[in-house]
């Protein structure tokens, strides 16, 4: 268990490596030097020789080779850099905002573990019923309307015409609850779904149909034996939605003004930040592959008959 | 495997949503009552009437016209980026899953790489040095899809090998392209087409949401994404902008939604009886 | 089992732990709500926290550091920290008087020798003088303890209107470290910098020491709100009382903020102008002809009358008409020939060129859209490109365009800066036009210290303009600000800096 935790830890160096070569030609061969774009004031020509200032200061008259390996050298050393634009350390201007991204996914993340469950039981229990019925057109709607469209309709809806909640940035317990909504809902609803099909399989055991003969309540049942059954294939499922939940807060952030890494990113893309870009594409790939990594270790934890690497989730990082 | 699909109303409904926006696309000229392009500054934001049956636009242009031309780019584009995602992915996973040895190894770690990425910001990142364009979005979100492909593609390749009358052929001396044509594809045609329906509605919001983020199409382009993105704008006076490119893009993802579905409980039915 | 049971069990067992456990959560995570006391509110569409590679750390609409001098309504010099100044030597040495008695954030006085080693920091460290204000200043030395004088290589008649604002913000020497980084702005501004947190809010409070009129506000919060629609949603919600920045509101919003009642949308004049850029270096802009044949094709006035809901002003010069002193004599544009239309360029796409910064916060995408649909009229093939910022100026500086509309402010309210940032061929913005006869006149007024003479010198540029139309300004700024009901006083000048200290509860209830 341990070998295969470092192994996989060690296997995390290229795919690293990778990943931060690919941002820095991406950004490095993008269009336009940071020195000229960062230069200008809100619309006015630099200086020839304050962009020439400002070259030198960041080392950026080096060939590409030269500033990566700088760059690399000194994030091993544990420093990701300043930003050209505003000149913060790069793991301070990420330490800064990562609370607001953690509490937006991770309550985004309770959201959707409440939500899938509740979902997932009701579902199982009425098959075929009403609620179920329900339950899956509201699944099939959420998964249609894209996370832009929500967060818009959402804000309009309860932000000005019911006027009952905040509209933006992190003020207050209500300023939580759209954005939560907005980027958990597809994913309840979808694990919710799920849940019910891992559910209906579990009933249908011996044991289960044996327990509801004993008379046992439905509230033991569920708690007792169906969700103990069921907690497995769950686990997995949660904890690979924790890299995407992360991701998708870059558009929900832009949306409702929340101060997370992902606006910064988005800021930073856009103005050729390279430090940033990088220090977030790094942090971020490193939470990904560790969830990833942690949930395959919760898995074998509970299950040490498993072998196989568990499935791969394509795509949606709920956009 | 097909006649189940057509059993399944979900996927039947999914099929009509689909083939009706296709078809709404493709007539897009036939159908369009105005020019798209046609700016008249002298009605803009005018409510629907039977002229223009859903009002104008914040240039004075016909909406519907202008959302049945979007259907091309929207549609068109979620096509385009799936045909190169899958002929990427397909490609590279047979490729992977045939060679094995160092090539497969070299190839799934650069799929690694390319999963370990934040995904939305990956496609941001290429598009913007692209440039903001359909074509920018198209790489972008290619870029991003094709390697989780090629590791299914790949894994699918390597079941199929392991089966019995593959192996019997193998020995048989069949190798490389008529190997993979005549036993390896069919064998993985089936989940990869599931797959690309489930899927479909990702590629969908993907590049609708980085339209909107103003990455995708230029102006005046229709692209719902982006007509969506400009009517906000709107919200209090002309909802109605908002509601129709809104909708556009829900019915579209609804469509690809549930033609996925049931194209996955059919064949899910299909290998439970096989089992 | 009944299906309501099996509700019981699921739903109600779980939903109430749901709402519970959500709101326990929201509480426990969110440490700070909305404060008491008297805070003004501001939303403004980008992060006014430039940090310490910047020039001044922190935006100037924030009020807390002031400069040598301000533009005033008409765009003149006025004092701010100077409270007067005089020319010696025939326009090679300026002299500039500090107002007494004016108090550092840190309570220590602004004395000329602070004045000094702010200039001697931007002249060392060039990179915090992006626009080269100083690079004419050969020293910069104190005499006595309110005198500040100036020696530059050759005259400049406007160094005053030069020093205005952004040209010379002052800070406690103090803050400044060994690579001339403002660590911590302390300035002499009504209000004093509290807590700032990037991309989402700066904290101001009001300066107890400040020599003028005691800021009404105790406190004043400005968020950073990126999208256009979200702001104001945020000030019709009263989550925010103000909305104050160039492009804070866009002119498809104005109907959105007049269905609010508590609103009260204002409106002002800036000094910013936007044109429409024309790439003279390229087919078919580089023919004069062309140039002024594009100039007269496009309706400027339908466009103003029917896109801008009044946030604009038809240009009918070339730099903004506050400046009053120059403006008269500048009346070129009405004056402009008739041109025939060029041939249109078979299979050659006319590039109209856009930052993709202003999408949020100008109408350029219409105005766009309404000039390729008038160039398509008349044979040609437009296709309009918006690009973020590097790729922009990558296009800008390789000529990848024709046209690009760009807004330009008139930053010291002086003519020759629009001539020499727009017009001169040694211009970084110039985007292809050069003229010798226009070269030599720009310079010579620069330097030309008698104001009669500048005058006709630039009347001359400006019919040199008109005959060659290098670019075709399309209209003047105004800008739409807004704030709530409870809130009266608040103002924005023409470089948009709000007056945060005149603003005040109204009725004198504070909030």
């Amino acid at each position: 268990m341990t070998g295969r935790a470092t192994f996989k830890l060690l296997a995390l160096v290229p795919v690293l490596l990778g990943v931060s070569v690919i941002t820095f030609s991406l950004m490095y061969m993008a269009p336009g030097n940071p020195a000229d774009i960062l230069m200008r004031a809100y619309e006015e020509a630099p200086a020839q020789e304050s962009v020439q200032a400002f070259r030198s200061h960041f080392g950026l008259d080096d060939g590409p080779c030269t500033q990566y390996v700088k760059w690399l050298s000194r994030v091993l050393r544990g420093n990701l850099g300043v930003s050209f634009k505003t000149g913060e350390s790069v793991q301070a201007k990420i330490i800064d905002r990562l609370p607001a991204t953690l509490e937006l996914a991770g309550g985004a993340f309770l959201f959707m573990v409440l939500v899938s469950i509740s979902f997932g039981i009701t579902g199982a229990l009425c098959r075929g019923r009403l609620p179920d019925k329900g339950i899956h057109i509201l699944t099939v709607l959420a998964t249609s309307v894209p996370a832009f469209l929500l967060g818009l309709v959402l804000l309009y809806a309860f932000g000005v015409l019911l006027n009952v909640l905040p509209v933006t940035g992190r003020i207050g317990p209500g300023s939580f609850l759209l954005p939560v909504v907005t980027l958990g809902l597809a994913a309840s609803c979808v694990y919710g779904r799920t849940l019910r099909a891992i559910i209906i399989d579990v009933i249908e055991q011996n044991y289960v149909k044996q327990a509801y003969a004993m008379g046992l309540s439905t509230r033991r049942i569920i708690t007792g034996y169906i969700m103990k059954n069921a907690m497995l294939p769950l686990v997995t499922l949660y904890g690979m939605s924790m890299g995407h939940l992360l991701g998708g807060a870059v558009i929900v952030e832009s949306i409702f003004s929340w101060p997370g890494v992902g606006k910064m990113a988005l800021e930073a893309i856009m103005s050729r930040d390279y430090p940033v870009v990088l220090g977030y594409v790094l942090f971020m790939t490193v939470v990904f592959t560790m969830s990833s990594l942690a949930v395959d270790m919760a898995y074998r934890f509970l299950d040490p008959r498993v072998q196989e690497g568990i499935g791969y989730d394509p795509g949606g990082d709920g956009v | 495997m097909f006649r189940r699909v057509l059993h399944s109303r979900l996927a039947l409904a999914g099929i009509a949503i689909v083939a009706l926006l296709v078809m709404l696309a493709a007539f897009a000229p036939v159908l369009a009552p105005h020019d798209p392009y046609g700016i008249d500054l002298d009605r803009r934001l005018e409510g629907p009437s039977p002229k223009y049956p859903l009002g104008t636009d914040a240039l004075g242009r016909c909406l519907l016209s202008r959302l049945l031309y979007g259907a091309r780019t929207t549609i068109g584009a979620a096509f385009a980026v799936f045909t190169a995602v899958l002929a990427m992915g397909v490609l590279i996973g047979i490729v992977s899953g045939l060679a094995g040895g160092i090539t497969d190894a070299v190839i799934m770690r650069v799929v690694d790489v390319f999963l370990a990425f934040p995904s939305l910001i990956l496609a941001v990142a290429v598009a913007g040095f692209i440039g903001p364009s359909l074509f920018g979005v198209l790489v972008g979100v290619a870029s991003v899809w094709w390697a989780g492909y090629a590791r299914f593609i790949r894994s699918a390749v390597l079941t199929a090998r392991q089966k019995e009358y593959v192996e019997g052929a193998r020995v048989a001396g069949t190798r490389g392209i008529r190997l993979v044509l005549r036993y390896i594809v069919p064998q993985v045609a089936a989940p990869i087409i599931v797959l690309a329906a489930m899927e479909m509605r990702w590629v969908l919001l993907a590049t609708s949401s980085l339209s909107f983020l103003g990455l995708g199409v230029q102006p005046p382009m229709p692209e719902w994404g982006a007509m969506l993105s400009d009517a906000r704008h709107y919200i209090f006076s002309s909802p109605r902008m908002m509601i129709a490119s809104g909708a556009s893009i829900s019915l579209a993802v609804l469509g690809f939604n549930l033609l996925g579905e049931g194209l996955r409980d059919a064949l899910q039915v299909k290998q439970a009886r096989r089992r | 089992m009944t299906c309501r049971e099996q509700r019981f069990a699921a739903g109600y067992a779980i939903r109430p732990r749901l709402i519970t456990l959500s709101i326990l959560l929201c509480f426990l995570l969110c440490p700070f709500c909305a404060s008491g006391g008297s805070t003004l509110t501001i939303g403004v569409g980008r992060d006014l926290y430039e940090g310490p590679e910047s020039e001044t750390y922190i935006h100037g609409s924030t009020n807390v550091w002031e400069a040598l001098t301000i533009l005033d309504g008409n765009l003149e010099p006025a004092g701010w920290l100077a409270e007067s100044w005089r020319m010696q030597d025939g326009g090679r040495t300026w002299v500039f008087r500090l107002h007494r008695g004016v108090r550092f954030h840190n309570g220590s006085l602004l004395t000329a020798a602070h004045v000094v080693a702010n200039m001697e920091r931007r002249m060392k460290h060039r990179r915090f003088d992006p626009r080269g204000d100083l690079r004419e200043v050969i020293s910069v030395k104190a005499k006595g303890e309110l005198n500040v004088v100036f020696r530059l290589k050759r005259p400049l008649p406007f160094f005053p209107a030069l020093m205005a604002y952004y040209g010379s913000p002052i800070f406690h020497p103090g803050v400044f470290d060994a690579k001339g980084r403002i660590t911590r702005p302390v300035g002499t501004g009504p209000f004093r910098l509290g807590k700032v947190k990037p991309g989402e809010t700066i904290e101001l409070f009001a300066f107890d020491g400040y020599r003028g009129k005691k800021p009404a506000f105790q406190r004043v919060m400005i968020r950073d709100i990126p999208d256009a629609q979200t702001r104001v949603f945020a000030l019709i919600r009263g989550e925010i009382d103000a909305i104050i920045d160039v492009g804070g509101i866009l002119p498809s919003q104005i109907n959105e903020l007049k269905a609010g009642r508590d609103i009260e949308l204002k409106r002002a004049q800036l000094a910013m102008t936007h044109y429409l850029m024309m790439n003279c270096r390229r087919p078919p802009f580089d023919n004069v002809g062309a140039r002024l044949w594009l100039a007269g094709r496009i309706d400027r006035k339908r466009l103003v009358d029917k896109l801008m809901e009044g946030t604009g002003i038809v240009a009918g010069e070339f730099y903004s008409p506050l400046a009053r002193k120059w403006a008269p004599h500048d009346r070129a544009l009405r004056s402009a020939p008739e041109a025939k239309k060029p041939a249109p360029l078979p299979k050659i796409p006319i590039v109209i060129l856009l930052h993709s910064n202003f999408q949020q916060r100008l109408p350029y995408d219409l105005i766009a859209q309404v000039i390729a649909q008038t160039l398509r009229e008349e044979g040609f093939e437009p296709r309009i490109e918006i690009k973020e910022t590097g790729a922009f100026q990558e296009a800008l500086k390789k000529g990848e365009f024709h046209l690009s509309i760009q807004p330009r402010n008139l930053l010291t309210g002086d003519p020759d800066f629009y001539y020499s940032s727009n017009i001169s061929s040694s211009s970084f913005r110039n985007t292809g036009f050069t003229d010798p006869e226009a070269d030599r006149l720009i310079d010579l007024a620069r330097h030309e210290t008698g104001q009669q003479k500048r005058r006709r010198i630039y009347d001359r540029l400006a019919s040199i303009m008109a005959a060659n139309m290098p670019m075709i300004p399309l209209y003047h700024e105004v800008a739409l600000y807004a704030h709530r009901k409870d809130v009266e006083g608040l103002t924005m000048d023409a470089v948009f800096r709000p007056d945060l200290a005149a603003a005040r509860p109204s009725g004198g209830s504070v909030r």
